[in-house]
């Protein structure tokens, strides 16, 4: 359901040409949770943002859900965005003058759903991270880890396909890690494949599996 | 979609207060400032009587002198008023279906019984003949245009405009009543409905509303009512508006015919060029005959008074829509500072599922919301320009010039329904010109680099 064929990326910084990705394959099933480490500058954030659409490829080719998204319009791509991938930061992204509940609402407004289905899937999916309480909140009114439950909210609320997180649990301590680790794995046993960037152990062993990155490559 | 967009929109307006007023307050100045000259400009190019215009004709007779330009902006333009006598010649004229030869006074308006309750004022009054109403197509509310014989007799009859129907008697049918007119008292045989008639093509103070009281032309023989702009050849102009005066190369006439043919016009040419000649064999007229017909259509192109202004108003135009287009580069800096910001949250909707038309457009339309706002603001500067304007232009006029009809509520310098569109048309606009750059290059900002690591 997802796979990338020798995908590339390159970066030009003044003379210095930098593969960030190059000749990067990986195959991935349906309701699969894998981990992605590797060190500090392998690529693996731009391997989850070419696989969020967020970033072009330079080469290669890219499905997800049997279709091919190498080549799409910036329209498509959006709508791909909207309708099968849900985002989850490191540094939670929430939008800070917007309610809990607004910014779960966010994804659902962009895809032009109605006002009673979306208050429907707002409030379930805040009730599945347990913060339905603090529905009204802004975001500087919650703890780092509330807000990024507030973040899988907005991820889960449109139910995606695939969810894409960059080390989630990275500006968090390892009590609030643990808590965000188990609503990934109770997400995914409920059937969204998920792909987590993370560099902690402790994350990682909860995925069904584990692939390395270095210079831009998978050494499994 | 829209409404997230408009939310959005809002949102960032109240985030950055200061910054909204900044572009509020330009786009008020610059379309404030801009749109007054507008105003001016079309109101002076506009036609009063559209379809009629080209059946009606000024006459103009050169009696100049031999080396002195009238106009100094038509070097070879004849005067464009007439001595009587010439004037007469045209009334004896039965070529033309309609003649209007007419001056007008300024002069004191008081009650009939002196009646204190009624302030007097002054009002611009039109010695004119009958034909005037229907040549200029002048809208009659009460009452009648006086008859031939009333014309001809000299009496003393008159018809006013609505305003000053107002000011004397409160409105309403007041025909068959009494006023005066510099102390001579006068019976109101009809009242005119609004009536607005911009520019005043007619006469040669082209600029200003039309008059408030219109009385006959007898012939030239109400002594009273001495022609204020005159101007006379070869000597002084004569002490007492007299059979002296009449016989006199002194020009004050403002005389149009109608001439609804083509054998009208060419007919009435021959004629006028007949006359000319004949005059000028009888020793008048320093200069080559130089007679002109000009329809209503080209009067508006050509008439002195009309260039004058209109050249006077583009140049103000020019200066505002200069004024206009810095502020618009400077609303186009701050915006793009702003927008680029702002990128972080446009990001994140951009993950989300926005595409880049929905970021390009929602920023738009925060700015087209304060062009809007700055639309509506800018009536007021527009407003306040004006006013000083015109206290500019009141303070440089003699006294009694300054209570003549109320200069204040000019119609002249008023928007109309089209004119106050596009007043909001030039202010939505002007954003969205500053706009449209700023717009273009944060919504092409690519979303990944500011999602990161913040
Ligand atoms: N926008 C960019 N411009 C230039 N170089 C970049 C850019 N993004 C990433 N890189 C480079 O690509 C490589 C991979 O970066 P990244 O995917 O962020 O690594 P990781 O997330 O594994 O730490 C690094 O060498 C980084 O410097
Ligand atoms: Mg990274």
């Amino acid at each position: 359901m997802f796979r990338m064929e020798s995908v590339e990326r390159r970066f030009q910084v003044g003379e210095i040409m930098t593969y960030a990705l190059r000749d990067f394959s990986l195959s991935i099933g349906e309701g699969d949770f894998v981990a992605v480490e590797g060190p500090s500058g392998a690529g693996k954030t731009t391997f989850l943002n070419i696989a969020g659409l967020l970033d072009p490829m330079d080469g290669g080719k890219y499905y997800l859900a049997g279709e091919d998204v190498s080549e799409l319009s910036d329209r498509d791509r959006s709508l791909i965005r909207n309708q099968r991938i849900g985002f989850i930061f490191q540094g939670f992204n929430l939008i800070p003058d917007l309610s809990a509940e607004k910014n779960v609402e966010l994804p659902l407004r962009l895809r032009g759903m109605s006002a009673a289905e979306r208050k429907q899937r707002v409030g379930a999916a805040l009730e599945q991270v347990g913060l339905t309480s603090r529905a009204r909140h802004l975001p500087s009114k919650l703890s780092g880890g509330q807000q990024q439950r507030v973040a899988i909210a907005r991820a889960i609320a449109g139910s995606p396909n695939i969810i894409l997180a960059d080390e989630p649990t990275g500006n968090l301590d390892t009590h609030m890690a643990a808590q965000i680790m188990e609503m990934l794995v109770a997400i995914n046993e409920a059937g969204t494949s998920i792909i987590m960037v993370t560099h902690s152990p402790e994350s990682a062993q909860v995925a069904k599996r584990r692939i390395e990155v270095r210079d831009g490559r998978i050494v499994e | 979609m829209f409404m997230l967009a408009l939310e959005t929109a809002l949102r960032s307006i109240r985030k950055t207060p200061g910054v909204s007023l900044l572009v509020t307050a330009a786009i008020a100045l610059g379309v404030g400032i801009t749109m007054p000259m507008v105003v001016l400009y079309y109101n002076t190019a506009q036609n009063p009587i559209p379809g009629q215009s080209d059946n009606v004709y000024t006459v103009l007779i050169d009696n100049w002198f031999a080396d002195v330009t009238f106009w100094q902006v038509a070097p070879d333009m004849p005067p464009d008023i007439m001595a009587a006598r010439d004037a007469r010649a045209i009334m004896a004229s039965d070529i033309q279906t309609g003649t209007s030869v007419g001056y007008r006074v300024i002069q004191p308006i008081r009650s009939a019984d002196n009646d204190t309750r009624i302030k007097p004022f002054f009002s611009e009054v039109r010695i004119t003949t009958p034909d005037f109403f229907r040549m200029f197509r002048a809208p009659m509310l009460y009452g009648n245009i006086w008859d031939k014989e009333t014309g001809e007799s000299g009496a003393n009859v008159a018809i006013l405009s609505n305003v000053t129907n107002q000011r004397l008697f409160g409105g309403g049918d007041n025909v068959g009543k009494e006023f005066k007119v510099a102390d001579e008292i006068y019976q109101v045989v009809g009242i005119l409905d609004a009536w607005d008639f911009t520019p005043r093509l007619y006469s040669i103070s082209i600029n200003a509303r039309v008059e408030g009281v219109f009385v006959p032309l007898s012939d030239f023989k109400r002594s009273h009512l001495m022609p204020e702009r005159a101007t006379t050849i070869g000597t002084d102009t004569p002490e007492n508006f007299d059979q002296t005066y009449l016989n006199s190369e002194t020009i004050f006439a403002e005389v149009w015919v109608e001439l609804p043919t083509a054998e009208n016009v060419a007919a009435f040419r021959d004629y006028l060029d007949n006359y000319t000649l004949e005059q000028k064999s009888l020793g008048r007229y320093e200069r080559p005959v130089n007679n002109r017909l000009y329809s209503g259509t080209e009067w508006l192109e050509v008439a002195p008074a009309s260039q004058e202004s209109k050249s006077l108003y583009r140049a103000f135009i020019i200066v505002a829509v200069f004024f206009l287009v810095v502020c618009i580069f400077n609303l186009l800096s701050l915006l793009l500072a702003k927008f680029m910001s702002v990128t972080p949250e446009a990001s994140v909707t951009r993950a989300l599922g926005a595409t880049r038309t929905d970021i390009f457009l929602r920023y738009l339309l925060e700015v087209g919301v304060l062009g809007l706002l700055g639309g509506i603001l800018s009536l007021y500067v527009a407003r306040i320009a004006l006013r000083s304007m015109l206290w500019v232009y009141i303070s440089n006029l003699p006294p009694e010039f300054k209570e003549i009809t109320g200069i204040g509520e000019n119609p002249y310098i008023q928007f109309n329904t089209s004119l106050f569109l596009a007043t909001f048309a030039l202010a939505i606009a002007a954003s969205l010109i500053a706009a449209l750059i700023p717009a273009w290059r944060a919504c092409h900002v690519p979303p990944a680099e500011y999602l990161k690591v913040n």
